[in-house]
C-alpha cells in the first residue's frame, strides 16, 4: 500500500476514531484501526464490538492494500506531524508503516495482522430514510442529554424514535426526567419506533459537518448512520421503552413565562447550596402573587433566597422542589428567549415548554423531603 | 470566655455494665471476651479486678483465663453496651446540649454555658460523675480542660473513678514530663520518628521548632505541635459520632455454605443492611462483601454503586456480582458480611417516573412496615426456604 494524503484531514479521522476503540482493550487488535484504499479515498476504521466507524478521506492512492496498525500510536505520531501532505506505505518486510513527511524524515510504526481485526456488522439495508444534517443534530441535542448514563441505568441509556405518518417523535428519559421532540417528517413506509442507544446518537451529533444529508438505515437489530464521509453502526437497544406518553400532564395547574438566561443564572447559584451527596442539590420554587421564589439551603455553605417579578402566571399558585440540575439542563439546549414552566404541585411533574413552540418538551419530577428520623446521633 | 469542655470516660465500661446489670459479679473479675464461635475469643474489656492480676485488653482467651482461673468470663453483648451508653448520654445532655459521643464508652460535654445553672466546671464533673454513678451504675474518669484535648488527656490520667482539671498553666508541670507517647494523635510509629529528632517527651516536642515538624510530617507535624502545646480548637460537635460511615451485618453460618445457599444468605445480609440503613434514615454508594473459607481463608471486595441506594436488591445485586467475581464457584464458606458503606443522610427522594426501582422501593418499605409492627422474621425472601436460609430460622 501507498497513498498520499493530508496530515489535518487524516488526523481529524483519526481523534474521531480513537473515540471509538475501547481505552484498555483486552486484545491489542481491539485497540488497531484497519485502514485500506478503495478508488480515490482511504477508508479508515474501528470498532469496540458495540460500535463501529467508518471514516473516508480523500487520498492519492498509488498502490492498493490494506492494513492495522494500533490507533493510539498512529494517533499520537500524526497528531505531531508538520502540516501539509503525508505518504503512508506499507513496509512488506518488516511489517510496519512507513509516514513520510516532509524531506527525510519518516516515522516506522508496526502493524497488526489485518485477518486478525474483528469484521463489523454488516450493514443493514432494509429502511432507510434521509435527514438534513443541521436539523438533526439540532433536535438530538435537545434529547440526548435526558438519556440515562450506560453505566446507571443501562435499559434507559437511549433515545426512542417514533416514526408516524407526518412526524418524528424522539423521546429519553433517566426516569427521574423525560425530553420529547415532535418534529414534522414525511415518512412514506407503515409506522415504525426505534430505541437508539445514546452513544452513537452523541458520536452522530460530533461527526455530523454543517450542510450534510444524513442517511439513516436500520433493521431489527442495527443500525447506521451514514454520510459521504463516515459510516456509524451500533447495536439497537434491546429494550423495552417505557410507555412515557401517560406520565405527561394533561392540564397545567400554574403556567409561567420567566426570562430563560435570569432562570438559568439563578439556578447556577442555586446548585451550589447542596447536601451530601453534592450532586443532588435541591431548589425550591414557590409561585405567589406573580412572583417566583428560588430558595436552597446547605446546611455547610449557607442558604440563597431570590425573587423573580413574572410578567406572566396563570393558574393557582403553587411550590415544588426539585433537583436543581434537571431544571438547569434543558435551559441549556432550548432556544427562546423565555421558557414556559408548567407547575403542577409538589407531587406531580413540572414541564417545560418553549415559548410558541409546542414541538419541545421536558418534564420534570419533583424531589421529596424525607422526614428527618435521622436526628444525628450517634448510633450507640 | 475560656471554654470549658469535659471528657467523661467509662472504666471498664462493658465488665462494668456486667457488674451494674449482675450485683453477684461486683468486687469479682470480670472479663468480657468476643465471639469464641469465630474462634477469636479476645479480651474486650477487663474489670479493674481482673485488671489487677494482669488481665488486659486485646489478650487471647486462653492467656486471660491462666492469669484469672477464677474470673467471669462473659460474651460480649452488644445491644446490653449500646442501652447504656444511651443511659449515660441522656445524662449528660441534661447538663448541655453540646455532647459529642467520642466512642461507645465516653463523650466530650461543652459545659461553658452550664456555668450559671450547674456552678463550677469542677462542681458539674462531680455532679455528672454522682449521677452516672447512681442512675447508670457505672464509674467514670472525668477530665477538665479548656479544649478537648485536654480534656482527653485529663481523663486518661486518673483512672478508674478520676477527676482531673488541666489548666493552660499546668502544662509544663503535668504534661510536659509525660512520654511522647501519651500526646494524643502519637502512634508506635510517630514515636520513632520522634525520637530521631531527640523527642522524648511532651514537652520536648512543645519546644522542638514547628518549622521543622511541619517540613519533616507536614500537617499533621504542625498539628502535633500544637497539641504538645496544649492548643486545640476543634468544636464539641453533637453530631460527631453521629456521621455513620458504613452498616454491615456479617454472620458466621451454622454450617458451611455454597452455591444457591450461599447466595441465600447474600440476599438475607443485604435485605438485613438494607433494613437498618432505611430505618436510620441512611444511603450508601459503596457495597462490601466479606467472606471466610473454613480454612479461615478471607477476602473482603467493594463495589462503588451507579446511584445511592438504601434498597436491599441493589445492595445484594452488587454482593452477587462481587462473590462472582472474586470467589470461587462452589468453594465453601464459613462466615460471610455484607456491609453498605460510604452513608449519607437520606434526606431528599428524588421519585421516578417508571421503572423498577421505584416498585423495589414500595415493596421493601412495605417489608419494613411488617417487620416492624410483627416482627423481623415475619417477611422473608423465598429463597430463604432453601437449605442455608438461616434468617427465619432462627
Amino acid at each position: 500500500m501507498k497513498v498520499r494524503c493530508s496530515k489535518s484531514v487524516l488526523n481529524n479521522a483519526l481523534s474521531s476514531l480513537s473515540r471509538i476503540t475501547p481505552t484498555r482493550p483486552v486484545q491489542p487488535i481491539l485497540g488497531g484501526f484497519m485502514i485500506f484504499t478503495r478508488d480515490d479515498t482511504l477508508v479508515l476504521q474501528a470498532t469496540d464490538m458495540e460500535l463501529s466507524l467508518t471514516m473516508i478521506i480523500p487520498a492519492q492512492v498509488e498502490i492498493e492494500g490494506c492494513i492495522v496498525v494500533t490507533g493510539r500510536y498512529l494517533m499520537e505520531i500524526v497528531r505531531r506531524l508538520p502540516d501539509g501532505d503525508l505518504t503512508l506505505q506499507l513496509d512488506d518486510i518488516n511489517q510496519q508503516v512507513e509516514i513520510l513527511y516532509g524531506g527525510k524524515a519518516s516515522a516506522h510504526i508496526n502493524t497488526l495482522a489485518p485477518s486478525d481485526f474483528p469484521s463489523l456488522p454488516v450493514a443493514p439495508s432494509q429502511n432507510q430514510i434521509v435527514m438534513d444534517g443541521n436539523r438533526w443534530k439540532n433536535n438530538l441535542r435537545k434529547i440526548t442529554f435526558a438519556a440515562s448514563p450506560q453505566e446507571i441505568r443501562p435499559n434507559y441509556a437511549g433515545v426512542y424514535m417514533e416514526f408516524k405518518s407526518g412526524y418524528l417523535k424522539m423521546v429519553s428519559t433517566d426516569t427521574y426526567r423525560l425530553a420529547l421532540l415532535t418534529m414534522p417528517y414525511e415518512y412514506e413506509h407503515s409506522e415504525i419506533t426505534l430505541f437508539v442507544p445514546v452513544r452513537p446518537l452523541g458520536e452522530v451529533i460530533r461527526l455530523l459537518e454543517d450542510d450534510q444529508q444524513l442517511e439513516i438505515i436500520w433493521d431489527q437489530t442495527v443500525i447506521n448512520f451514514q454520510t459521504k464521509k463516515f459510516t456509524l453502526t451500533a447495536r439497537l437497544m434491546d429494550a423495552q421503552f417505557p410507555a412515557y406518553e401517560r406520565v405527561i400532564p394533561k392540564e397545567c395547574r400554574l403556567r409561567i413565562k420567566v426570562n430563560k438566561e435570569l432562570l438559568n443564572d439563578t439556578l447556577e447559584r442555586a446548585v451550589l447550596f447542596n447536601e451530601l451527596p453534592s450532586q443532588q442539590a435541591v431548589v425550591d420554587l414557590k409561585v405567589d402573587a406573580g412572583t417566583l421564589f428560588i430558595s436552597a439551603q446547605s446546611s455547610q455553605m449557607g442558604s440563597l433566597n431570590e425573587e423573580i417579578i413574572l410578567g406572566c402566571a396563570e393558574g393557582e399558585e403553587t411550590q415544588a422542589a426539585f433537583t436543581t440540575r434537571y431544571l438547569l439542563d434543558p435551559l441549556k439546549v432550548m432556544e427562546q428567549e423565555d421558557v414556559i414552566l408548567c407547575l403542577n404541585g409538589p407531587r406531580e411533574p413540572a414541564v417545560y415548554l418553549e415559548e410558541g413552540d409546542e414541538s419541545y418538551l421536558h418534564l420534570v419530577l419533583p424531589v421529596r423531603r424525607l422526614l428527618d428520623n435521622n436526628t444525628g446521633e450517634a448510633e450507640v | 470566655m475560656e471554654r470549658v469542655i469535659l471528657l467523661a470516660d467509662m472504666n471498664s465500661f462493658f465488665a462494668s455494665v456486667h457488674q451494674a446489670t449482675d450485683p453477684h459479679l461486683r468486687g469479682k473479675p470480670v472479663v468480657v471476651i468476643g465471639d469464641p464461635e469465630q474462634r477469636r475469643g479476645i479480651v474486650l474489656s477487663a474489670s479493674y479486678e481482673a485488671k489487677r492480676v494482669g488481665v488486659k485488653t486485646g489478650m487471647i482467651l486462653r492467656d486471660a483465663r491462666q492469669l484469672c482461673p477464677r474470673g467471669f468470663f462473659i460474651k460480649s453483648q452488644y445491644h446490653l453496651y449500646v442501652s447504656f451508653s444511651s443511659r449515660f448520654l441522656s445524662i449528660m445532655r441534661d447538663f448541655t446540649p453540646l455532647v459529642e459521643p467520642f466512642s461507645i464508652d465516653e463523650a466530650f460535654l461543652d459545659v461553658t454555658g452550664s456555668q450559671k445553672l450547674f456552678g463550677s466546671p469542677v462542681a458539674i464533673a462531680r455532679q455528672l460523675k454522682q449521677r452516672i454513678r447512681r442512675e447508670v451504675g457505672l464509674t467514670c474518669s472525668v477530665g477538665v480542660a479548656p479544649n478537648k484535648l485536654l480534656a482527653k488527656m485529663g481523663a486518661d490520667l486518673q483512672k478508674p473513678d478520676g477527676l482531673t482539671v488541666i489548666r493552660r498553666q499546668d502544662l509544663p508541670s503535668v504534661l510536659w514530663p509525660l512520654p511522647a507517647r501519651e500526646l494524643f494523635g502519637i502512634g508506635p510509629r510517630y514515636e520513632r520518628h520522634l525520637r530521631r529528632l531527640n523527642i522524648f517527651t511532651i514537652g520536648d516536642l512543645a519546644r522542638f521548632p514547628a518549622e521543622i515538624l511541619k517540613r519533616k510530617f507536614g500537617v499533621n507535624g504542625e498539628i502535633l505541635w500544637l497539641s504538645a502545646n496544649g492548643i486545640d480548637s476543634s468544636p464539641v460537635e453533637p453530631g460527631g459520632l453521629g456521621r455513620v460511615k458504613s452498616m454491615g451485618h456479617q454472620i458466621t453460618l451454622p454450617h458451611d455454605c455454597k452455591g444457591d445457599s450461599l447466595r441465600a444468605v447474600i440476599l438475607e445480609l443485604a435485605d438485613l443492611v438494607a433494613y437498618r440503613v432505611r430505618s436510620e434514615g441512611y444511603m450508601g454508594k459503596t457495597a462490601v462483601l466479606c467472606l471466610k473459607d473454613p480454612a479461615f481463608f478471607w477476602l473482603s471486595r467493594m463495589q462503588t454503586l451507579p446511584e445511592y441506594t438504601d434498597l436491599g436488591s441493589e445492595i445484594a445485586r452488587a454482593a452477587l456480582s462481587l462473590m462472582a467475581e472474586h470467589w470461587f464457584p462452589n468453594w465453601p464458606v464459613r462466615m460471610a458480611g455484607v456491609t453498605l458503606a460510604n452513608l449519607v443522610p437520606h434526606r431528599i427522594e428524588q421519585p421516578a417516573l417508571f421503572g423498577d426501582r421505584e416498585k423495589s422501593r414500595s415493596i421493601e418499605q412495605a417489608c419494613d412496615l411488617v417487620r416492624n409492627r410483627f416482627g423481623r422474621k415475619t417477611v422473608f425472601r423465598a429463597s430463604s426456604l432453601i437449605e442455608g436460609g438461616w434468617d427465619h430460622a432462627r
